[in-house]
């Protein structure tokens, strides 16, 4: 086994060992839970940082572990240029949302399960990604189902938590199982469960084509809460506790994405994902328009924002099908932008809650004179989401507007931009009331400092993503023609 | 191949049946311990474990055909009366001999709880002679006697809380319907011998005469009902949910597997058509997932739920095996095998837990499960495990076992396996309406102190007695999940057996 082969590995492995840890003994240590969980997911993130020289060199080899041999199933990880953008999100994510909750989750003795648990979430995304092939990438897909639904029934906000969990958990453990059975059929047709010989040749029988493929983007939409299965969404997102809602939110959508590039996208030929492509496009105009509405009648601030999850997926699977390479490159930035702003507009709602205490828009009013620096940082994350240019997700929504004039549908391009006028609405419907329409709080308090680093960060962030795309679009760029010219 | 033989599978059975004798009278005379009776007791499951295990390596490379044996002599101790190439029985049988010999070594502990201990011990004894001699049994008589003495043992142990009505009511209830069964079994056997004029399996084949077909019929009926396939299911959720949860584990964990194998391989080699037999328990198989899953999801006692979601995962383990016989596909078989192993570690160590649980904190019901916040991680980290590997969540057996299923099931282009795949993975999705809140009860916090317990501020020790047995099966489902590779290689032996039962 060589180095490089080993840090794959161990970008799991410094997360999920101190999870168990942090599970069976961690009652003595919990005092400290914070301080390791915070240590485990920088150590991962410098551990795939030092991965990326290996990656541009192109040694990235598998990690390849024997596991039922007669089954032709071998347990393999790899990273790859796909899989980059999605891993750096999702390590990105977990040390904001570990930083977050150190200031916003109060201290008990079951400090330890939590961040057990967040760690064990993290270490089911980013296993997700790391997989190489469909065994090992099912398991770290439950994985992060298990942990993120029973972070939501402890620790959720209000009474309704347990029947939320019940319906996130059963939702999306029904795309689990629609992704599944796609699986099963694409491994009983090939025999090996390994992603690289899965690209190298699969001969599909081509009556099955079209069912493997709906199934895959069934289940992947589920998990990407695309109209009508977003029903999971903003139940859950309002009822996790905020860390979670941030990883919920800006790293666990963005995992249906993947999903959707790795597999479906990958291994059939573009010739044969063409069936796909005008459903796509409609399921994502639908999603936006929906989305976007359903944030314009909420009153909820943080159902709100979870709302406006539904309507940026419905961008990113517009992107995705239209199958030109700027529509994928858009959907794969707009991934990377959208988590970045997603979490900084679920921390600035964290801010307001905790300050105010209040989550109803009509309760919170003249925030601006009291609060300056989440006024900011609040209007600098709306801007952004409303897609102004030189803050982040402008570029990718240029791709992704883009691309739709590439295909025969222009009608369609031309909704898909009509659309995100109403995410400026409702936005600016967010913004305008909770900061500028006159009236009084009635008390302000005093807010975690942790949750003003992550907030003020992530901001600057938005505005360092959006004046200089260039580094991450060149990561992102490399590989993703591949799914278009078919083969790996 | 490594080809798994038991000479003289008479030993085990002689050593299990000296040993309860020897148990009862040592208690009754001597008054020994609880301790003492129960380590007695996994010694000598142990000795029969370890007997099978060394027996299997020593004649690994010896050829004995199952169907070697003569007619001749009819005593119990002649090579007559049992099989010795059995693979399916030894693999049963080790799963058997390895749970009764942890179960055995958790009463040490908690049989505290209750009086009578002395014919606890015997009975537990005796009720794993039972199972034992019927896997092996190569001759029809002898195969009821020995059914009798594990139905009668287990229904006194359910039974065996006689100062709760409801233990009473379910060991009568098991008993009734048990020994309707029982009747059932003999009638058939009465016309097995009418027809051919022989008790032995080996000389029964084929006859299309009416009594033949009618004896099968009456035979595989009553153990449908021992094996609890709905729609005569209706004693095990009173009988494992009310029964000692040592006895549950047992019960739940293996006993039925074990009958429902027995009754699948004597069907087959008395000539039934395995097409007809696989269609036959597809339809019930089906019901048992649907009928467990959702009586499921109504529960709110631990033990009746674990005694539903049995119900359900033998509806899996018929499906897998149903599927076998209806395609000629070993890997089905396979999966079949698969998954009752891993039903079996993680049930016993979900029954096994939940004594825990009711021991210490006295929780019975769903909701007390949040009590377990007040005891030490462990047993709570070993009931959910438990529970995704039989909610068949990756990477746990059960999944391994659901993914192996299902690749079996898939290539086939028959639109009847298509349907009941589609079932099975519907009935996982349903059983997740009940896993999960157990889950859920389990790591909550626990929101009142407990009314009974006084000292509640210093956290609880288990006893190592109760702590070792959940150890060793948490780690013999980890030691599975890291490494299948091993259980397909026995499993496949015992596969293939049953595919050369078919005719």
């Amino acid at each position: 086994m060589k180095t490089q082969e080993l840090i794959n590995l161990s970008v799991l492995l410094v997360k999920l060992l101190p999870a168990f840890l942090l599970l069976i003994i961690g009652k003595a240590v919990h005092r400290y839970a914070k301080w390791i969980a915070l240590t485990a997911s920088l150590a991962s993130l410098g551990l795939f940082i030092a991965y990326i020289p290996v990656l541009q060199q192109g040694l990235n080899t598998p990690l390849n572990l024997d596991y039922l041999p007669s089954m032709g199933i071998q347990l393999s990880l790899k990273i790859d240029w796909l899989s980059f953008p999605f891993l750096l999100t999702e390590e990105f994510v977990t040390i904001f949302a570990v930083i977050f909750a150190i200031g916003y989750i109060k201290p008990d003795d079951r400090n330890h399960i939590f961040y057990a648990l967040l760690l064990l979430f993290s270490a089911g995304m980013s296993g997700t990604t790391l997989a190489n092939d469909i065994f090992l990438f099912y398991f770290f897909w439950e994985l992060m189902l298990i942990a993120s639904a029973l972070l939501v029934v402890n620790w959720g906000e209000s009474a309704k938590k347990t029947a939320v969990a019940l319906k996130y958990f059963i939702i999306t453990h029904l795309g689990s199982l629609l992704v599944l059975v796609a699986f099963i059929m694409v491994y009983s047709q090939s025999g090996t469960d390994h992603f690289s010989a899965l690209w190298d040749g699969v001969q599909m029988a081509p009556e099955t084509i079209p069912l493997i493929g709906t199934l895959f983007l069934l289940g992947f939409g589920v998990k990407m809460a695309v109209v009508p299965f977003h029903i999971w969404l903003p139940d859950t997102h309002s009822e996790a506790p905020m860390p979670v809602t941030i990883m919920l939110a800006a790293a666990m959508l963005s995992m249906g994405t993947y999903g959707i590039l790795r597999f479906p996208m990958s291994f059939l030929t573009p010739s044969q994902f063409a069936m796909f492509t005008l459903p796509m496009m409609i399921m994502g105009i639908i999603s936006e328009f929906y989305g976007a509405i359903m944030a314009l009648v909420e009153t909820d601030i943080k159902r709100i924002i979870a709302y406006s999850s539904v309507s940026q997926m419905g961008y990113i699977l517009f992107g995705l099908g239209t199958l030109t390479l700027s529509g994928i490159v858009g959907a794969t930035l707009h991934v990377i932008y959208h988590a970045i702003v997603k979490a900084l507009l679920f921390c600035c709602v964290g801010w307001i809650i905790k300050a105010v205490g209040q989550r109803n828009i009509k309760d919170i009013r003249g925030l601006h004179k009291k609060l300056p620096l989440l006024t900011t940082c609040t209007i600098l994350g709306a801007l952004s989401i409303a897609g102004v240019p030189a803050l982040a997700i402008f570029n990718s929504e240029w791709l992704i507007f883009s691309s739709g004039f590439q295909t025969p549908y222009i009608a369609l391009a031309i909704l898909e931009i009509l659309g995100s006028i109403l995410t400026s609405a409702y936005i600016l419907r967010l913004v305008g009331t909770m900061f500028f329409v006159p009236g009084e709080v009635s008390q302000t308090h005093k807010v975690p400092f942790s949750v003003k680093l992550v907030t003020v960060s992530l901001t600057i962030l938005t505005v360092i993503a959006g004046i200089f795309p260039k580094p991450l679009f060149n990561y992102v760029v490399n590989e993703l023609p591949l799914i278009l010219g078919g083969g790996w | 191949m490594v080809i798994h033989t038991l000479q003289y599978p008479q030993i085990p059975l002689l050593i299990l049946g000296c040993m309860s004798v020897f148990i009862f009278i040592a208690a009754r005379s001597f008054r020994i311990s609880n301790v003492s009776m129960a380590l007695l007791t996994a010694l000598s499951f142990l000795l029969v474990f370890s007997y099978m295990i060394f027996e299997t390596q020593l004649l690994q490379m010896a050829n004995h055909s199952f169907k070697d044996f003569s007619n001749t002599i009819d005593n119990l101790f002649s090579s007559t009366a049992f099989y010795s190439y059995e693979p399916g029985a030894i693999f049963i049988g080790l799963i058997t001999f390895g749970l009764a010999t942890l179960i055995s070594i958790y009463c040490a502990e908690y049989l505290n709880l209750d009086r009578r201990q002395h014919a606890f011990y015997p009975l537990l004894i005796l009720m794993i002679c039972g199972l034992t001699g019927m896997l092996f049994s190569a001759n029809l008589m002898v195969l009821y006697l020995f059914c009798e003495l594990m139905s009668i043992c287990a229904y006194a142990l359910v039974a065996f809380r006689r100062r709760t009505d409801t233990a009473i009511e379910a060991g009568f209830k098991y008993l009734m319907m048990g020994s309707v069964a029982s009747i059932v079994i003999l009638l058939g056997i009465t016309l097995l011998f009418i027809s051919y004029g022989s008790i032995h399996i080996s000389d029964m084949q084929g006859s299309t005469s009416w009594p033949a077909q009618i004896g099968t019929l009456f035979f595989f009926a009553g153990f449908c009902l021992k094996s609890a396939l709905v729609p005569m299911h209706t004693w095990l959720p009173d009988a494992h949910g009310r029964a000692p949860s040592s006895i549950s584990a047992i019960l739940s964990g293996i006993l039925v597997q074990g009958v429902f194998y027995v009754m699948l391989k004597i069907t087959l080699s008395l000539g039934f058509d395995h097409v007809l037999l696989g269609t036959i328990l597809l339809c019930l198989s089906l019901l048992n997932i649907v009928v467990g899953n959702l009586m499921g999801l109504v529960q709110n006692h631990t033990k009746r739920l674990l005694g539903y979601s049995t119900i359900a995962q033998m509806g899996y383990i018929t499906l897998c095996m149903a599927i076998g016989l209806r395609n000629n596909s070993t890997l089905a078989l396979q999966s079949g095998f698969f998954i009752i192993m891993a039903h079996a570690l993680a049930k016993s160590l979900a029954f096994l837990t939940k004594g825990v649980f009711h021991y210490y904190v006295g929780a019975s019901e769903i909701k007390h499960l949040r009590r377990a916040s007040t005891l030490p991680i462990f047993p709570s980290l070993a009931f959910g495990i438990s529970i995704i590997s039989l909610a068949a969540l990756p990477p746990f057996p059960g999944f391994t076992g659901k993914w192996i299923a299902l690749s079996s099931f898939f290539p086939s282009s028959d639109k009847t396996t298509i349907l009941s795949a589609l079932v099975f993975l519907a009935g996982s999705l349903i059983a997740f309406g009940y896993y999960f809140p157990l889950l859920l009860a389990l790591f909550s916090k626990s929101q009142k102190k407990v009314p009974d317990q006084k000292e509640n501020k210093t956290q609880k020790k288990i006893s190592f007695w109760m702590s070792f047995p959940i150890v060793v099966l948490v780690i013999s489902i980890l030691l599975i999940s890291i490494a299948p590779q091993y259980l397909m290689d026995i499993s496949i032996e015992a596969a293939q057996f049953l595919m050369g039962m078919m005719r």
